[in-house]
């Protein structure tokens, strides 16, 4: 009976998830995704320069720079630019390696729950949570932030596992980590958590070889980041950031909850 | 409706900090270290925020601690199993939380309808010796690119983007045309009145070096999304030669 449920409940969710993901999969890109594709024609045109000349200067390798080293690092450019020769100009294609890291997310929350409540109500629970606007919301498009989502739960949940093992030698751990830092600056912020939380685990294999890599990634992503917020580097794109007052961090847990802010 | 969207989302902003703490005191009781990562993970982030907005040095946009603030969602889940709460309670918040969130749907794609009128016309360009595409865009630098992206530049097409806008300031680039095209594939909205106006200018200019020679209708279901009741444009395609 337990078994039935926990199956029929992941057979919902199947449907639903994709009922609710594939009408949008294959819609046109936006303006961030299609600079992400190899297609993104070269020079820009003086027409658009006139509009916002600020983010428009300079040849398109330093807008390139400007976009995806000041504001994030060039993880997800690099990956996109790479796919899109494969995928062409199909949109539904170009979206699919998101697509699947999220459902591949959603397994693993599925798995992550299961140790603690069982898999009847894992499956409930899953059901529910991968029917948040998260998963198919701002996270259904091609960015850097969309793609750090899946990829920060995955970060956690192998953690759990490496911690469970009392084992930090745990490649998918590595591999999502260094993913994570190179695709949004503020993934340090998850790892140097999980840094502080690795002291707490003594005695556990790998856990000084694991410290200390990702204390140095850490420290040279952080470092960039608070270098290209500072006044130091001439970033016009950081001149947005300081416009926001105290309510931004609702807007955030909007845009959780809700799917837009 | 959106007021009560904001108080639950108020709610859950409390319950997961709350959570966040607990799970950080039950971590350090506990010697857990799950419990102590997520919730630094959590709360670090949080303060970063709070606390740079408020000697204004921001470390990047809010939107872009979305991502690491999800993370509420498992902290409320993990502390519900620390405080042994029931499965019923436990259940009951994920569901308030999904179907806060499932209401919105249909208005998370607000400029999917724009996006595809720009990629419909794509699909109707003409490649050929001497002929230039003309299409019209609503004026915004975005769906410029976007526009420059399905009007095919990359792949050799020859395509004049127009901004429909009401000062007309793109109408000039219609007289040069007869110096060096000999045909003109002009796509614009036959039901959109801005269009319709902007179209209407010109062919009117064209009419001095060009005569109207084709017209082609083609339908185009411009829909915000795929379950909403489909949308019905006609995509005019206006072929025009050189006066010899």
């Amino acid at each position: 009976m337990q078994l039935r449920d926990h199956k029929v409940n992941l057979l919902i969710l199947t449907i639903l998830f994709l009922m609710l993901y594939l009408p949008i999969i294959g819609r046109p890109f936006t303006f961030e995704e299609l600079r992400l594709t190899s297609f993104f024609h070269t020079p820009p045109i003086a027409e658009i320069t006139s509009f916002t000349p600020e983010l428009q200067q300079g040849s398109r390798l330093s807008q390139y720079w400007r976009d995806y080293v000041e504001i994030y690092p060039p993880g997800v450019l690099i990956f996109y630019r790479a796919w899109s020769f494969i995928s062409l100009e199909n949109e539904t294609f170009m979206r699919l390696p998101l697509f699947l890291l999220i459902i591949w997310s959603l397994v693993k929350l599925f798995q992550f729950m299961s140790l603690s409540v069982g898999k009847s109500e894992s499956s409930l629970l899953t059901l529910l949570i991968g029917l948040s606007p998260l998963w198919y919301g701002y996270s259904g498009h091609l960015t850097p932030e969309a793609f750090a989502f899946p990829l920060f739960f995955l970060s956690i949940f192998y953690y759990h596992e490496a911690i469970q093992r009392k084992n930090f030698s745990s490649l998918s751990l590595w591999i999502v980590n260094t993913l994570g830092l190179f695709t949004l600056y503020h993934f340090s912020f998850l790892v140097l958590a999980q840094i502080i939380g690795s002291f707490f685990c003594k005695k556990y294999d790998s856990q000084k070889t694991f410290a200390g890599l990702f204390i140095l990634l850490v420290t040279t992503v952080l470092s960039t980041f608070v270098l290209i917020a500072s006044d130091k580097v001439k970033n016009p794109l950081v001149f947005y950031w300081p416009e926001i007052d105290g309510s931004e961090v609702i807007k955030l847990f909007k845009l959780m909850i809700l799917g837009s802010s | 409706m959106s007021e009560l969207q904001d108080l639950f989302v108020f709610m859950f902003a409390c319950l997961s900090i709350v959570a966040s703490i607990y799970e950080l005191y039950f971590g350090l009781k506990e010697r857990k270290a799950f419990s102590i990562t997520i919730s630094l993970a959590y709360l670090i982030p949080l303060l970063a925020l709070s606390i740079t907005s408020a000697v204004n040095f921001r470390l990047g946009h809010w939107s872009h601690y979305a991502p690491l603030l999800s993370l509420g969602l498992i902290i409320i889940f993990q502390a519900s199993i620390d405080l042994k709460i029931a499965k019923q309670f436990r259940l009951l918040v994920f569901l308030l939380i999904t179907l806060a969130g499932f209401f919105n749907y249909f208005t998370l794609f607000p400029y999917n309808k724009e996006y595809k009128i720009i990629a419909e016309k794509g699909e109707y360009l003409k490649i050929e010796e001497g002929l230039i595409n003309i299409i019209l865009i609503p004026t915004h630098p975005f769906y410029k690119e976007l526009a420059l992206y399905y009007g095919k530049v990359h792949k050799g097409y020859k395509t004049l983007i127009l901004d429909i806008s009401e000062d007309n300031r793109e109408l000039g680039k219609v007289f040069e045309l007869h110096k060096e095209q000999s045909v003109v594939n002009f796509l614009f909205l036959e039901n959109n009145p801005a269009e319709k106006e902007m179209s209407k200018k010109v062919i009117d200019l064209l009419s001095k070096h060009f005569i109207v020679k084709k017209e082609e209708f083609h339908e185009a279901i411009v829909d915000d999304h795929y379950y909403l009741r489909p949308q019905r444009e006609v995509i005019k395609s206006v072929i025009l030669y050189k006066i010899k």
